[in-house]
């Protein structure tokens, strides 16, 4: 800073803008929650992952995390970090334009790896082999956050351990990334001894990579082995599935499906997706179409709606395209793309909400509290069988949905209603008399039908 | 729509009337984008079918779609029975059911002629076919003008009351109301420039949203009709066409819609006024146009009757002079 404000003092036309470390250490850290900085490692070992086995089979790559009070640790045999990489971009801040881009990554904006280090701990430890190379890290952040260059400026520069090798040949066995992360920072450390804490990762590592696991990637956590939480489906010659296909001029591939499945609470809703990671879902607000009345999507999400289900997949080679903020925990509302899908998304769901409105009709009594004989929207639902994600591409599928028309059988439930009101006994005795009606009921159809012929209200 | 079905026959509704035959004579000028045996109708026939009946003859449009909400069968048959072609499918659910189930494959003329003020219903009704129909299609919105509904009729016995602006948004959806709304834009003078704002403020959203997809040929909104009658209730009807890319664009220029003088393309509405005239002064003001009116509504000098004027109001005149061409002919008969 010393030697910056003797520049300024040199030329006092000139306005100082470089960023400080601080920025990156304590203030950016604050946009992201634990789990989402975990989460960020993940990210770059499946982008490892991505570039080993572009085909998209995962069988055989693993992600081990350890996390306690003392320290977090991940370890993957993903193809690791090519030292080069390591040396010109990996530790930068922000991508720079010239580093080759993985196609359809989750990395993309340079800073997910740095900011996780920084969240967590105080001092961070990387070891990486490739098929080539070698190297590993060793940072105390204090220590990095006082370094200074000869001529007394922020050194932002990090250093390899003395024994790092290039142009050697590794085994297969010892390829991957080892991160290592302790002493935890004081509340990081508090934060992950609670109770809850593990389930919760778990639970958000599952929906978040629920795509990457399914395609074989091995996730533990503390040695709990991760399953895919990919949604389900009903499905049925009568209830097929809605799918919508979309290629944007700048590249991005869209995808909707969308159908109903068992009815879960907290399974309702629509998942987002960005090159396969998991951005959002189920969501289940305004964002995704439930706008409740007065706005132009569906109704608010509740019970009748928890067989829901709807599935958007944006992808794209070069992922700075997709709508995704770098938290990767939410969607940039205001992106054109989005924007299209969201309406997309409305059309499609609205005779989805149709019929599930009818099938809750099914549900409900006759008037004399007796179940209906005749429900053949239910019949529809238990009629449809369970299809996995997996198996989507040989289940019936439409663009639009049209929810079949069901003859009900005549009776008087839709078009007769039931009025009730309290009023004063010596009066409606009276009336009864003048009436020469024989019971409550009796007095009460005759004052409406009396209204009616008075005001000659067309009662057809 | 129903109650209202029963409750006007549409034939004797002479703004409505004068309405539609205006309208088809826009909507033939389609056949420069497709033929127009591609298009598709879609309306709210009501038991009359009167558009229906008008759109199938004047322009041959064979796929027709009537949106008729009714849980009766009785009420169903009666629509069945009254409709006048066998190519119309009637569909007894709501507008906002039937509408996202439609393919929209084909290029549509769209009349959601509906009788009751704007809703948010009718929003998402507006937004589903602005969203989905294809480039050419033409659609229209009709509308009642009617500012006692948007005064708060719940709140009558309670300390708290809500504004008409509250009201509007409420009703309508904050989605899509304009920021600002007065009183004054409330009243029934001014309701149809609140409805027109609303209205394109769902058209400029759903078009981004559309235009997101595509870097080159967006999509856009042209409209065309801005109409106000009065057979008793006062209506609003506002319509525009959708056009993509530069040959549409072009057709459209070579359409130059502006040459129907009934043709408005911002705020400024088209009045139909039904001028109150005998058959016989029908007959007359017929005879004399189009050259024979001045422009402030008097019968220029070689076109008076001579010796026997029939002093018919200038303002009927100019009324006239405006519709003539869309005014029904009248004979007298007795059956």
């Amino acid at each position: 800073m010393e030697n910056e404000t003797k520049e300024g003092e040199a030329n006092p036309k000139k306005i100082l803008g470089n960023p400080t470390k601080d920025l990156f250490v304590f203030i950016l850290t604050r946009d992201l929650s634990v789990i989402d900085a975990i989460n960020d490692l993940i990210d770059n070992s499946i982008d490892g992952a991505k570039r080993m086995r572009p085909g998209g089979n995962y069988h055989g790559l693993e992600i081990n995390l350890v996390i306690n009070e003392r320290e977090f640790k991940i370890e993957d045999n993903c193809g690791g970090i090519p030292i080069d990489v390591a040396r010109k971009y990996a530790f930068r801040f922000g991508r720079p334009k010239e580093m080759a881009n993985t196609e359809y990554s989750i990395g993309q904006f340079g800073v997910g790896m740095k900011r996780a280090f920084f969240k967590l701990g105080k001092a961070f430890y990387v070891e990486s082999t490739t098929p080539t190379s070698d190297f590993a890290i060793a940072v105390t952040i204090d220590e990095w956050l006082g370094q200074k260059t000869d001529e007394g400026r922020d050194d932002w520069s990090f250093e390899f351990n003395d024994d790092f090798k290039e142009n050697i040949v590794n085994i297969a066995q010892k390829i991957g990334t080892k991160i290592e992360i302790s002493p935890l920072n004081d509340d990081i450390s508090k934060y992950v001894s609670m109770k809850t804490f593990e389930d919760d990762l778990i639970k958000e590592i599952e929906s978040k990579h629920m795509e990457n696991i399914y395609k074989g990637v091995v996730i533990r956590v503390n040695g709990i082995k991760l399953k895919s939480l990919r949604p389900e489906f009903l499905v049925s010659k009568e209830l097929p599935l809605t799918k919508f296909n979309k290629k944007f001029d700048n590249g991005v591939d869209l995808e909707i499906i969308c159908g109903v499945s068992l009815p879960k609470e907290d399974k309702g809703g629509w998942y987002i997706f960005c090159n396969d990671r998991l951005l959002l879902g189920p969501e289940i607000t305004e964002l995704t179409g439930w706008t409740g009345k007065g706005g132009v999507g569906v109704a608010h999400y509740h019970q009748q709606y928890w067989r829901f289900r709807g599935i958007v997949y944006f992808k794209s080679e070069d992922s700075y395209k997709l709508p995704w903020n770098t938290s990767k925990n939410n969607i940039d509302a205001s992106s054109p793309i989005f924007l299209y899908a969201r309406g997309r998304m409305i059309e499609m769901m609205r005779p989805l909400i149709t019929f599930l409105n009818l099938a809750k009709k099914d549900n409900e009594t006759n008037d004399d509290g007796s179940e209906k004989e005749y429900k053949p929207y239910q019949m529809m639902l238990s009629e449809a069988k369970i299809v996995e994600l997996k198996n989507i591409n040989s289940a019936p599928t439409v663009s639009v949905f049209k929810v079949p028309k069901k003859e009900q059988p005549v009776s008087d439930i839709e078009t007769h209603i039931t009025i009730s009101y309290k009023k004063p006994k010596s009066i409606a005795d009276k009336l009864r008399t003048l009436t020469n009606t024989s019971s409550y009921r009796e007095l009460g159809e005759y004052t409406f039908d009396y209204y009616i012929n008075i005001e000659e209200v067309d009662n057809e | 729509m129903s109650k209202n079905a029963r409750q006007i026959d549409y034939r004797l509704r002479l703004g409505k009337y004068v309405e539609r035959r205006m309208m088809c004579t826009a909507f033939q000028k389609l056949s420069l984008f497709y033929p127009l045996s591609k298009y598709k109708y879609i309306g709210f026939g009501a038991y009359y079918f009167s558009d229906f009946y008008l759109f199938h003859k004047e322009l041959g449009i064979e796929k027709m779609l009537s949106i008729e909400k009714s849980n009766s069968n009785e009420v169903k048959l009666r629509y069945e029975f009254n409709k006048p072609f066998n190519c119309i499918d009637i569909d007894f659910r709501e507008s906002s059911i039937v509408l996202p189930e439609i393919e929209w494959d084909t290029p549509s003329i769209i009349w959601l002629d509906y009788t009751s003020c704007l809703t948010s219903d009718i929003v998402a009704d507006i937004a589903t076919t602005l969203r989905r129909s294809l480039s050419g299609s033409i659609i229209s919105f009709t509308l009642k003008i009617d500012s006692d509904f948007y005064k708060d009729n719940e709140s009558i016995d309670s300390p708290i009351k809500i504004s008409e602006t509250q009201v509007y948004v409420n009703k309508v959806g904050k989605e899509y109301a304009p920021r600002e709304i007065s009183k004054k834009d409330l009243t029934p003078k001014f309701l149809h420039t609140v409805y027109t704002r609303t209205i394109n403020n769902i058209i400029s959203k759903i078009l981004f949203e559309r235009n997101a997809s595509s870097m080159g040929e967006n999509i856009e909104w042209v409209q065309l009709f801005n109409f106000k009658y009065a057979d008793g209730v006062t209506m609003y009807t506002i319509g525009g066409i959708l056009v993509q890319g530069e040959s549409h664009k072009a057709r459209l220029d070579d359409i130059d819609f502006d040459r129907l003088q009934f043709i408005r393309r911002g705020e400024e509405q088209f009045e139909i006024a039904i001028p109150n005239l005998t058959i016989k002064e029908i007959k007359y003001l017929e005879g004399i146009m189009p050259y024979g009116i001045n422009a402030d509504g008097s019968i220029k000098g070689e076109y008076k009757v001579k010796g026997n004027d029939p002093s018919i109001p200038t303002n009927d005149i100019l009324n006239f002079a405006k519709i003539y061409k869309y005014f029904p002919t009248f004979t007298e008969s007795r059956l």
